[in-house]
C-alpha cells in the first residue's frame, strides 16, 4: 500500500500513478469514446451502405413491382447483427419484408419515411434510404433497415472490459517502473535528507554531500554544499560576532549600570544625586507617614567652597567634595541618607527621628566634624560648612517644601556667619521669598536707575593725600528702601545678573571720571570686577571701549579682582591683567589673604596693589594672628613691589599700626564713609583745599 | 341534403352537381350523369351490336325508384343515335341484353354474380355507391363529401369488356387500384432500363394503334410523366410506317394483324415493341406485359433475340422479373424456312417446288410459323405448313418440324421417314442420337443449328454450301 504522507518515494510513487492512472483514463476515455463514435458511425455507414445498395438492386424490381425479387434483394442483404428489412413503395404500402416471420423485427406501414434518414434508437439503428430510379431519379419507394445494436453494444462492452484490463495491467507495470523510476528522484533527496540531518544532528558544516549529477537534483546539492559552506563561514563569522556581541553587552550592561548610577549617584562622590535625593525623601516622609515618625532634612553647604575652586582649582575642589562626602558619611547612620545635589551642597536625610534633639546631636557632629582640616594633594584645606535643618512633618508635607526650608535655613545658618546650623523657622521662608523678590526687581533697577554708586576715598598714609576711590554700588528700592550690596550682590551672582552690572558699574565709573576731570579733578576710581566679567576674553576690549567713550586716561581707572578670580584660570589670568596692563590700567588684588593665592602665582602676575581683606584690619592690632597676617600681606606686598592698601580701616590705632608698618593706602570709615558723587566731588575739592593748606603749612 | 337548385357544371360533356341538391333533383342528376358516362364510352364494337342495334338499353337491377327515375329522366335521350330505352331488370339473367347494367347498392352476392359473368356478357356495370369499381365495376357513382356526384372507374373492367373510355373521363373520375395501372407503370419502367442503340432526340414518342384500353390509360396516367428523363408525347399511329417514329410502340391483342410485318421489319424500326397479349414475346416485341396465370407478381416477357436484332439492351435486373422467351418465332421461322430451301432432297431433280412442312405434336410452333410465313418471302419453293399428330400423317411431310416429343415417338418418325425421305428437323440437345437431320438450337441470344453429316447423307439430303457454312457440321464433313 502506498501511504502518501510517508516519504518522497510513496509521493512520486503515487504521482506516477495518479499521473498514469489519469493520463490513461483520460486516453482510454478518449479511445472509447472515438471507439464508441467511430463504431457507432460505422455501424450506421454500413447500415447506410447497406441500405444504399439495397435501394439500388431494389430499383427495378421496385418499378416493376416484382416483390418476390424485392425478397431475395432484402435477403441478400449482410449486416453485422440481426436486422429485420422491408422496401415500401413510394405510396408508403410495405412491397416486401424481410423474413416475415421474424417477429423480433416486425415492420409496419407505420415507419414509412420518404427521406433518406438514420435514427440511432438505443437498441435499434433505423436506417431509410430512397430508391430513386436510374433513368430520371424518381422516388419511387424506400428500403428501410431495422437493425439490432445489440452486438454493437456487446462489443463496446467487450472493448471497455479490455481497455480496463489494459489499465489495471499498465498501471501496475508503471507501479513497478515507478519503484524504479522514483530512486532516480528520491534517492539523491534521500540522501541530502540523511546529509542534512547528519549535519543539523551534529553541526559539523564541514560535511558534504556527493556529486549527483548535472540535474537540479545535483544543483540542489551543490546549492546543498554551498549552503553548507555559507553557514559554515557565517557560523565562523558568528562565532566571532556572538563574542563581540557578549563583549559589547557586557559593556552595554556596564554602560547601563552606570548610566544608572549615574543617574542615581553623583560621579565624583558616588552619593545619591539629586534625583535619588527627592526619591528617597519622599519614600522616608511615607515611610515617616506610616511610622509617625519624624524625618530631618539637612541642607548642607561648604562656605567658602567657592573660594578654594578659584583659588586650588577645581581638582582640588572636587577632592575636597570627596572627602566632605566622606567625612559625613562617617557621621551619620546606616539608615540615612547622604546625597549630593550639586556644586558644594549636599542633603542629609535621617529617618525615624523621634525627637529634634537627636537631630541637633547629629548637627552638631556634622559641623565640628569640619574642624579638622582636610588633607588634599599639597592642600590642606580648612573649610566649614553652613547646615540649614528642617523637619517633617513640622515644616513641610511634601518634598519641595521640605527641600526649600532647609535651604532657606542653611541660607540663615550663612547669615549667622557660616560654619553652624540653623533649624528652619517661617521667617526664613520670608527671607527665600525676599531672595527672590529681590532678584526680580534688580532685572529692573538699573532700567529704573535705582542703582547708583558710591565712592569711598582712599588715602596715602604717607602723603595724606585721597589717591583715588573705591567706587561702590548702592541699590535704593522705591518700596524696599535701600538694599545692602551684601544682599543683593549674591542674589545678582546667581542670578547672572552682576554681569550686566558690573557693566553698568564700569561705565559709570568712567563716566564719573570723565565728570570729574571736567571739574578740573583728576582722581583714580577703583572698580570692583565681578568673576563673570573677568572671566570675558575681550574684557581689555570692552574696557578700552568705556574708557574711550567717556575719553579718559587709563590711569584714573583701578580694577579690583580677588585671589579666588585670578586662581581660578591661571594662565587666562595672566593674559588678561597683561592685556590691561598694557593699557595702563591699574589692578589691584581686593580682599587678599581669605583666598589662597599662590605667591609664585602673584609673582608672575602684572599686579599693582594688594588690598587687606577687612576682617583682618577689623582685629588688627586686638588679634595676633589677623595683626600676623596683615604684616605678612604688606611684607609679602612690598617684597613684590606692590603697593598695599588696607580697607575697613575704621580706627586711628588701625590707621597708625598701619601706617608704622609700611601699609601705603589705607580705605574706611575712619577716613572716610562712601560718599555720593556730589559728596565725593566736594569731599575731594575740600581735600585739595585743605591738601594745599597742609603743603602750604608744611612748606 | 340540401334542397337547392339543381345547377351542372358541364366538363368535356359530363355535368356535376356543384352544390347541394334536393332528393328529386338528386334523382334528375344521376339519370344523367349514368346517362353522360355512357355515352362517352367507346364501345366495342361487336358488343354493341350484339345486344341490340335498335335500343341503348339501360337496365336498372332490381331497384324501382331508380328505374322509375331513369324512365322519367332519360325518356327521349339516346346514345350513338340510338334511343335509350330504360328496363327494370329484377332477373340478372336478362343482363346479357342490356347494354348497361345500373345497380343501387346490391348485395354482394349478387354484385359478385354480375362480376363474375359479365365478361361474358359484356355489359357496362355501374353501381351506386363506393366500392363496387374496386370490386370490378365499370363506374361507380356515389355522392362525395362536398354533395357533389363523383364516380369511381375501373381500367380492369373496361380491359376485360374492352369497352374503350375516353382519355379525359379518366381524369375526372377517381380509378381504383387496376392492374391496368400497374402494368403502365411496369411497361414504363421497362423502358427506362432498356438501353437504346442511339440517342434519343427530343420527347420520347410513344405509340399506339390505340386499339385498347391499355394503350388509352396509358397515354393518360403517361400524359405527365417523364420516360428515360424526356418527356412523354404519345402518340397514335395506324400503319406500320409510322411505327418508324416511335420510341416505342404498345402493340395490343388488336394489333395483332399489324405484329407479323412490325417484326418483320423490326430491325429497321429503331424503336421497342411492346407487347400486350398473350404470346407477343416468343412473336417477336422485345418486351410483353401479359402477366402469366399463376403469378402475383407482375413478370413479363422478353425476348432477347429481338433485343439482339435492333441493338437494345435491358437492365440485367429486368431478368430477374422476367420470363425470358427461349424461341422467338420470326427468327425460328426464318431459319426453318432457310434450312428446308437450301437442302435438296434425295433424287430431286427438278427440285420440289412445294415443300410439305408438317409440324409434329408442336400447336404453338404451327400457329407461330403459319403467323409468320406469309412474311417470308420463299425462292423457288413454296411451303405448305401442316400440324399432324401422330407418324401416319408424315406420308404427304416433305419435312417434320417436331420439338418436345419422347425419343420413342422420335424414333417411329425416324423409321418414317426413312420409307420417304422426309427431313427430319427438332430443337433439341439429344437430337443426334436420333437420326435427326437437323437441330436447331438456341446460342447466345441467337438460333443456329447443327447439321447431322451422317444421317444427311444416310438418308440422301444434301445442304447447300451455304447452309453448312453457316451451321454446325456433326459426325464429319459433308
Amino acid at each position: 500500500m502506498i501511504n502518501l504522507g510517508q516519504s518522497i518515494r510513496s509521493k512520486l510513487i503515487a504521482i506516477i500513478l495518479l499521473m498514469s492512472a489519469g493520463s490513461l483514463a483520460v486516453g482510454m476515455l478518449g479511445i472509447g469514446v472515438n471507439y464508441y463514435q467511430t463504431s457507432q458511425e460505422a455501424l450506421i455507414a454500413d447500415a447506410e451502405t447497406q441500405a444504399g445498395l439495397l435501394a439500388t438492386n431494389a430499383a427495378v424490381p421496385v418499378s416493376l413491382g416484382s416483390k418476390e425479387v424485392l425478397k431475395k434483394v432484402l435477403n441478400s442483404a449482410v449486416l453485422s447483427g440481426q436486422f429485420g428489412a422491408a422496401i415500401f413503395d413510394n405510396t408508403g404500402h410495405i412491397m416486401a419484408v424481410r423474413d416475415e416471420d421474424n417477429t423480433e423485427f416486425y415492420i409496419s406501414e407505420a415507419e414509412y419515411k420518404s427521406e433518406k434518414h438514420a435514427i440511432w434508437g438505443g437498441d435499434r439503428l433505423y436506417v431509410w434510404s430512397p430508391i430513386l430510379q436510374q433513368q430520371d431519379g424518381e422516388y419511387s419507394g424506400i428500403v428501410y433497415l431495422k437493425i439490432s445494436t445489440e452486438k454493437f453494444y456487446s462489443k463496446i462492452q467487450a472493448f471497455t472490459l479490455m481497455s480496463i484490463v489494459i489499465v489495471i495491467a499498465l498501471l501496475f507495470l508503471v507501479y513497478l517502473i515507478s519503484l524504479r523510476m522514483q530512486r532516480m528522484i528520491s534517492g539523491p533527496l534521500v540522501e541530502l535528507e540523511d546529509i542534512s540531518r547528519k549535519v543539523s544532528g551534529s553541526g559539523n558544516y564541514a560535511i558534504r554531500v556527493p556529486y549527483y549529477g548535472e540535474d537540479e537534483i545535483g544543483s540542489l546539492a551543490r546549492s546543498f554544499n554551498q549552503m553548507l559552506e555559507t553557514i559554515e563561514l557565517n557560523q565562523k563569522e558568528r562565532d566571532s560576532a556572538n563574542e563581540a556581541l557578549q563583549l559589547n553587552k557586557k559593556r552595554l550592561e556596564r554602560a547601563v549600570k552606570d548610566l544608572q548610577y549615574l543617574a542615581n549617584y553623583d560621579s565624583l562622590t558616588q552619593l545619591p544625586n539629586r534625583a535619588l535625593c527627592m526619591d528617597r525623601i519622599k519614600y522616608a516622609l511615607k515611610r515617616a507617614s506610616r511610622t509617625s515618625t519624624m524625618v530631618s532634612i539637612l541642607f548642607l553647604d561648604l562656605d567658602h567652597f567657592k573660594d578654594v575652586n578659584d583659588s586650588l582649582g577645581h581638582a582640588v575642589g572636587d577632592q575636597l567634595l570627596k572627602a566632605t562626602s566622606q567625612r559625613l558619611l562617617e557621621k551619620i547612620r546606616s539608615e540615612d541618607t547622604l546625597a549630593r545635589l550639586g556644586g558644594d551642597e549636599f542633603v542629609i536625610i535621617l529617618n525615624e527621628i523621634r525627637d529634634t534633639e537627636d537631630v541637633i546631636t547629629i548637627v552638631e557632629k556634622i559641623v565640628s566634624s569640619f574642624e579638622a582640616p582636610f588633607r588634599l594633594s599639597n592642600y590642606e584645606v580648612n573649610t566649614t560648612v553652613s547646615v540649614g535643618v528642617c523637619m517633617f512633618p513640622n515644616d513641610g508635607a511634601d518634598v519641595d517644601s521640605l527641600m526649600k526650608a532647609a535651604d532657606a535655613a542653611m541660607y540663615k545658618a550663612k547669615e549667622v556667619g557660616r560654619n553652624t546650623y540653623e533649624f528652619y523657622e517661617a521667617e526664613l521662608n520670608q527671607l527665600a521669598i525676599r531672595r527672590h523678590q529681590l532678584a526680580n526687581e534688580l532685572r529692573q533697577a538699573i532700567k529704573n536707575e535705582e542703582l547708583s554708586l558710591v565712592f569711598q576715598p582712599q588715602l596715602n598714609i604717607k602723603a595724606n593725600k585721597v589717591i583715588g576711590a573705591e567706587v561702590l554700588l548702592r541699590w535704593h528700592h522705591p518700596i524696599l528702601g535701600n538694599i545692602s550690596p551684601a544682599e543683593f550682590v549674591p542674589i545678582a551672582e546667581n542670578t547672572g545678573l552682576i554681569k550686566e552690572i558690573g557693566a553698568w558699574v564700569l561705565d559709570n565709573a568712567c563716566a564719573k571720571i570723565a565728570e570729574c576731570q571736567k571739574e578740573g579733578i583728576d582722581i583714580r576710581l577703583a572698580v570692583n570686577l565681578s568673576a563673570l566679567q573677568f572671566r570675558q576674553v575681550d574684557l581689555p576690549e570692552s574696557i578700552a571701549s568705556v574708557m574711550q567713550s567717556h575719553r579718559i586716561p587709563p590711569r584714573l581707572l583701578e580694577v579690583e579682582i580677588t585671589e579666588s578670580m585670578l586662581m581660578r584660570d591661571v594662565s587666562q589670568a595672566i593674559d588678561i591683567l597683561e592685556r590691561l596692563k598694557e593699557m595702563q590700567i591699574r589692578i589691584a588684588i581686593d580682599d587678599f589673604g581669605t583666598g589662597y593665592s599662590s605667591l609664585s602665582y602673584l609673582r608672575r602676575f602684572p599686579l599693582d596693589a594688594l588690598k587687606i581683606d577687612r576682617s583682618f584690619i577689623d582685629e588688627l592690632v586686638v588679634d595676633a594672628d589677623d595683626t600676623a597676617i596683615t604684616l605678612a600681606i604688606i611684607s609679602m606686598a612690598k617684597s613684590l613691589r606692590l603697593e598695599v592698601i588696607a580697607e575697613g580701616v575704621e580706627t586711628a590705632q588701625q590707621k597708625e599700626f598701619l601706617a608704622q608698618n609700611n601699609c601705603d593706602d589705607i580705605q574706611g570709615y575712619h577716613f572716610s564713609r562712601p560718599l555720593n558723587y556730589q559728596e565725593f566731588t566736594d569731599f575731594l575739592k575740600k581735600r585739595v583745599d585743605t591738601d594745599c593748606n597742609v603743603n602750604e603749612s608744611v612748606s | 341534403m340540401k334542397k337547392a337548385t339543381l345547377v351542372f357544371i358541364c366538363l368535356v360533356g359530363i355535368c356535376k352537381p356543384a352544390v347541394g341538391v334536393d332528393k328529386a333533383n338528386e334523382n334528375i342528376a344521376r339519370s344523367l350523369i349514368v346517362a353522360r358516362l355512357v355515352s362517352q364510352i367507346d364501345w366495342r364494337q361487336e358488343i354493341f351490336a350484339q345486344k341490340s342495334s335498335r335500343e341503348f338499353r339501360l337496365c336498372v337491377f332490381d331497384h324501382y325508384p331508380s328505374y322509375g327515375h331513369f324512365s322519367k329522366n332519360l325518356n327521349g335521350l339516346s346514345i350513338r343515335n340510338v334511343p335509350i330505352v330504360v328496363k327494370n331488370m329484377t332477373d340478372r339473367s336478362n343482363a346479357v341484353s342490356c347494354h348497361v347494367v345500373y345497380m343501387n347498392k346490391p348485395s354482394n352476392s349478387e354484385f359478385s354474380w354480375f362480376i363474375k359473368n359479365n365478361a361474358a356478357n359484356g355489359a357496362l356495370l355501374v353501381a351506386e355507391g363506393r366500392g363496387y369499381a374496386d370490386r370490378g365495376a365499370h363506374l361507380g357513382l356515389y355522392i362525395g363529401k362536398s354533395n357533389d356526384f363523383d364516380f369511381e372507374l375501373n381500367p380492369d373492367a373496361f380491359v376485360q369488356t374492352q369497352h374503350k373510355p375516353p382519355l379525359e373521363i379518366f381524369s375526372l373520375g377517381k380509378i381504383v387500384n387496376n392492374s391496368t395501372e400497374r402494368k403502365t407503370q411496369l411497361m414504363r419502367s421497362l423502358i427506362n432500363y432498356t438501353e437504346w442503340p442511339g440517342e434519343i432526340d427530343g420527347p420520347f414518342v410513344l405509340c399506339s394503334f390505340q386499339s385498347d384500353v391499355f394503350s388509352v390509360y396509358s397515354e393518360f396516367l403517361l400524359n405527365d410523366k417523364s420516360i428515360k428523363g424526356r418527356s412523354v408525347q404519345t402518340s397514335k399511329i395506324s400503319k406500320v410506317e409510322d411505327a418508324k417514329k416511335c420510341h416505342a410502340l404498345i402493340l395490343g391483342e388488336a394489333d395483332e394483324g399489324k405484329l407479323r410485318e412490325l417484326v418483320y421489319h423490326r430491325d429497321k424500326l429503331g424503336g421497342l415493341l411492346i407487347g400486350n397479349a398473350q404470346s407477343f414475346g416468343e412473336k417477336g416485341t422485345h418486351y410483353n406485359l401479359v402477366p402469366l396465370q399463376n403469378e402475383q407478381n407482375h413478370r413479363f416477357e422478353i425476348n432477347l433475340f429481338a433485343f439482339e436484332q435492333t441493338g437494345h439492351s435491358p437492365h440485367f435486373q429486368l431478368f430477374n422479373s422476367a420470363v425470358v422467351i427461349e424461341k422467338d418465332f420470326p427468327i425460328f421461322t426464318q431459319l426453318l424456312i432457310n434450312l428446308i430451301q437450301q437442302t435438296n432432297w434425295p433424287g430431286e431433280e427438278p427440285k420440289l417446288s412445294t415443300v410439305n412442312l408438317c409440324i409434329y405434336r408442336g400447336e404453338k410452333e404451327y400457329d407461330a410459323i403459319r403467323y409468320f410465313l406469309p412474311v417470308f418471302k420463299t425462292r423457288t419453293q413454296k411451303i405448305k405448313l401442316t400440324s399432324i399428330i401422330s407418324e401416319d400423317g408424315m406420308k404427304a411431310c416433305n419435312a417434320v418440324l417436331f420439338v418436345d416429343i419422347d425419343s420413342d415417338e422420335i424414333a417411329k418418325l425416324f423409321s418414317k421417314s426413312e420409307e420417304k425421305s422426309t427431313l427430319l428437323i427438332t430443337s433439341r440437345r439429344d437430337a443426334a442420337e436420333f437420326g435427326i437431320h437437323y437441330n436447331l438450337l438456341v446460342a447466345a441470344k441467337r438460333f443456329t443449328f447443327e447439321l447431322f453429316s451422317a444421317n444427311l447423307r444416310g438418308a440422301g439430303f444434301v445442304p447447300q454450301k451455304t447452309l453448312i457454312e453457316s451451321g454446325v457440321v456433326i459426325g464429319g464433313n459433308l
